[in-house]
């Protein structure tokens, strides 16, 4: 009963739409796959013996979906593995570490890498220390340069002078 | 006494450093840090072809300009078993709509054993390594996109498919 359910459910579908309006625009759709798979591979296939470092490689700079700030080379779960293992396929395939990364971007967005991109809103991000250190050491110059010195009047007493215990023992001093 | 007047320069420096912050933090609050972005929503299905536990090949092409609902789940997922029977029943309540299951992660006899006793009635394929699931963007299970007529993913479910978002993405039922 299950396959025959199941059969009428594959062969319907497979059958009835032949002729849909939508099926055309279905057809040049999903022709190309999402992302660079629809892009040959950048780079001839690696020696065998290097596919588990490039897979390391690539990996631990991929983000672990279910994990808290771990790569997938470095997570056990279930969904690490088996984005582990699609990077393994990929690059045995000789797809460069730049189109692994793009195939990840275009299907997790860039939150997958573990770090930030360095370009646009990334580069931003990068250099943020940098420029804030930059603002603060900008104001704090200003300000100093800014503060106004106060002026030296002819009139104006040297520090202590008009202290009276000091005119006081000056005078003593002069007295004898 | 002499009264505090407000340094112009201080006052707009304090507010440039304070306002991004506030700006990013009125933007953050509420959004859950670890939701993993939908990045391939309205964007094509990736194509895939597939054997099912029955060992028949099934391809997405097969089912060109129609409706689907495409099920990623495994037996060791708690959730994917509630939504199992929400799941089995909805192929009738949407005739036009087709249903898939693809096995995450999972040894396609655990599967066959979960689906002769829990009964099923759509096909239900192995993904050899996890190959699609990852093509879909899966972090975890279940996780159900809706793919529209024309190909394109308009929405995916992470967690358990109820009822009424079934009523509310296919309509009628």
């Amino acid at each position: 009963m299950r396959a025959a359910l199941i059969g009428m459910a594959l062969g319907f579908a497979a059958i009835a739409h032949a002729e849909d309006p939508a099926a055309a625009q279905w057809d040049e759709l999903v022709a190309s796959e999402a992302g660079m798979l629809d892009v040959p591979p950048a780079l001839p296939a690696p020696a065998p013996e290097l596919v588990d470092d490039l897979t390391y490689q690539i990996g631990s700079q991929l983000r672990c979906p279910v994990c808290q700030g771990l790569s997938i080379a470095d997570s056990p779960s279930e969904t690490a593995v088996t984005m582990k293992h699609r990077v393994k396929e990929l690059v045995a395939a000789g797809y460069s570490e730049g189109q692994i990364r793009e195939y990840f971007i275009a299907r997790y967005g860039e939150w997958v890498l573990l770090a930030p991109p360095s370009n646009g809103l990334g580069r931003l991000l990068w250099w943020s220390p940098a420029l804030g250190l930059l603002a603060a050491a900008g104001v704090v110059g200003w300000r100093l340069r800014s503060r106004p010195v106060p002026a030296a009047s002819p009139g104006d007493a040297a520090p202590g002078e008009a202290d009276p215990y000091r005119k006081r023992l000056l005078a003593e001093v002069e007295a004898e | 006494m002499r009264r505090g007047r407000v340094n112009l320069t201080v006052l707009i420096g304090g507010l440039a450093l304070v306002i991004p912050f506030l700006v990013l933090m009125a933007v953050s609050f509420g959004r859950n840090p670890r939701a993993v972005p939908q990045a391939l929503l309205d964007q094509p299905a990736p194509a895939f072809t597939l054997q099912t536990l029955e060992g028949e090949t099934v391809s997405l092409d097969a089912f060109r300009g129609k409706k689907m609902v495409i099920n990623f789940w495994s037996t060791w997922c708690g959730p994917c078993k509630i939504e199992h029977p929400v799941l089995t029943a909805a192929p009738r309540q949407y005739p036009d709509t087709v249903f898939l299951g693809v096995i995450y992660s999972d040894e396609p006899e655990n599967a066959q054993r979960y689906l002769a006793r829990a009964g099923t009635s759509y096909p239900h394929l192995v993904d050899p390594g996890g190959r699609v699931a990852i093509d879909y963007g899966v972090a975890g299970v279940p996780e159900t996109y809706f793919v529209d007529e024309t190909g394109r993913i308009f929405h995916k479910q992470e967690g358990v498919v109820s009822p009424a978002l079934l009523r509310s993405l296919l309509g009628g039922g």
